[in-house]
């Protein structure tokens, strides 16, 4: 975490949903990566701090269907709805249709309101919406850590990647623990 | 027109709602001329006369730093400078969905006309066609015509050993700006499009007598420029990757996705060569003019035989620059 003047921080639990969670490409990473998001939220519950958690929601016919060659999250569907292991949830829930949880959506202006000036980001997949999440967060001037053993990717070699990535551009990485104990 | 706003796939039947669409939007939008009939006569001066013709397509169609009107125009623009001319008058083909909204067409309508009209050209002709579907939202069609400014048509084959290689400002900004908007990647608020017209600054070198080639950076960036250059002159570009004018951000971005800044797509950026002796008169031009404000000398043509364009990297030495067959997938799923 940063030195003085510390940020106040934001988590953002991004896109833990049944479609995404569940997919047995990645389950037992999601099941892996939980304790530690569950322990993050109740830390940020704790030191009153607030949690917002987003979640895809697709159009049946969104074009990033067709260049992923796969179909999730389909706004109103049972795959679209936060998965169980989070409920009940500790904070607002952020409707996004685009990979960056700011795009079009009023993540900003709520961290904003909440007197948040970092995010702290978690969830999946890291590099795709937790990587994408970073670059926007930086470029609104908000400090961002992803926590390393919160966030998943299908295949680890590519979490390793994004998260070197984030290093190097837009922030910084941290353990869960390193997070709690910055708080 | 369609009450929602959209412009309804009347708007292209030929009758009633053709002819709204006609009088209110694209006659006084494009600036078409008074008489409206079946073809348009052309007083045009012996001499050549240089040609161009594209389609454009872009998702989304209004992006960072532009639309696809500004894209439509600025790349007929850069054609026909990067060949020596100035664009005179043009064909505008619009394929719309029925679902597009009236004020977004006329928005990219308009862009075009701006462009178009800043150059001294006109829109003489047109045809518009409405499908059912959501996508595309919407296609332009250009064939311009352009007036040659100097007699050398700055081919790439008219590229000499020694040359200095320029780069006219910086690389991949508009494939990341559009990438970006599309697919929410963050850089949306922070990389705009390059989509410029070169025009001012290109035929100025041009008609000074300043420049050997040109050629424009769209569809595979510098790298199949490069390659091109090499393919028609039979010779090589030695690069210096330090030199190339490339944003932060982009890096950035392309790093994000894995892709290659320098086989990313431009729409308002030139390679250009030019002797040697030219280079402070070369740079003054390019750095007084805005839109090249950022323009960079890049490297050399090279002086004995090579196995293609080369990139030079500090530290790393140098290496032939590679032809992807494609640019391949984004780093994302």
């Amino acid at each position: 975490m940063s030195d003085v003047p510390s940020p106040r921080w934001g988590l953002v639990v991004i896109d833990l949903q049944r479609d995404l969670c569940h997919d047995e490409r990645r389950a037992e990473l999601v099941a892996e990566a939980l304790p530690h998001i569950v322990k993050l939220v109740d830390a940020f519950v704790d030191h009153e701090l607030p949690v917002f958690y987003t979640r895809f929601e697709l159009e049946p016919d969104d074009p990033q269907f067709d260049r992923f060659g796969d179909r999730y999250c389909i706004k109103g569907t049972p795959g679209a709805e936060l998965i169980d292991e989070i409920q009940p949830l500790r904070g607002e829930v952020i409707a996004k249709t685009k990979h960056s949880a700011f795009f079009a959506t009023d993540l900003d202006e709520r961290l904003q309101a909440a007197g948040c000036t970092g995010v702290v980001l978690t969830g999946l997949q890291t590099q795709i919406c937790i990587l994408t999440t970073a670059a926007d967060a930086h470029h609104r001037g908000f400090e961002v850590v992803a926590a390393s053993d919160c966030v998943v990717s299908t295949r680890d070699e590519v979490r390793l990647e994004a998260l070197e990535w984030i290093e190097k551009y837009v922030g910084a990485v941290r353990t869960s623990t390193e997070v709690v104990a910055s708080l | 027109m369609n009450r929602s706003g959209a412009i309804g796939l009347a708007a292209g039947d030929g009758l009633g709602d053709s002819s709204t669409m006609l009088t209110e939007i694209l006659a006084p939008v494009l600036r078409l001329p008074t008489k409206l009939e079946d073809g348009h006569r052309l007083d045009i001066d012996a001499g050549p006369i240089v040609v161009t013709t594209d389609v454009f397509s872009v998702d989304p169609i209004v992006f960072p730093g532009g639309d696809i009107g500004r894209l439509a125009a600025c790349g007929a623009v850069n054609d026909l400078a990067a060949s020596g001319a100035r664009l005179s008058s043009c064909t505008l083909g619009i394929y719309a969905s029925a679902e597009l909204e009236r004020a977004v067409l006329e928005r990219c309508l308009r862009s075009f006309a701006d462009v178009v009209i800043a150059e001294g050209g006109q829109v003489v002709a047109g045809d518009t066609k409405v499908h059912p579907d959501r996508r595309p939202e919407l296609l332009l069609f250009v064939t311009a015509l352009g007036r040659p400014c100097t007699l050398s048509s700055l081919d790439l084959d008219e590229t000499r050993a020694g040359d200095d290689v320029y780069v006219t400002g910086p690389l991949g900004d508009h494939s990341i700006a559009v990438l970006s908007a599309r697919e929410g990647l963050g850089f949306e608020s922070v990389v705009q499009s390059d989509a410029s017209p070169l025009s001012e600054p290109v035929l100025a070198l041009a008609e000074a007598g300043l420049l050997h080639s040109a050629r424009d950076l769209t569809r595979g960036g510098l790298v199949a420029a490069l390659w091109d250059l090499y393919s028609a002159a039979g010779l090589a570009c030695e690069i210096r990757r330090a030199d190339l004018p490339i944003g932060e951000r982009t890096q950035a971005a392309a790093d994000m996705l894995g892709l290659d800044v320098l086989a990313l797509t431009n729409e308002g950026c030139m390679l250009i060569t030019a002797p040697r002796e030219h280079r402070a008169r070369v740079l003054k031009v390019l750095h007084d003019h805005t839109a090249t404000a950022q323009a960079a000398l890049v490297g050399q043509i090279a002086d004995g035989p090579s196995l293609g364009p080369t990139l030079t990297v500090d530290g790393a030495g140098e290496v032939v620059i590679p032809l992807p067959r494609g640019l391949g997938v984004p780093r994302l799923c």
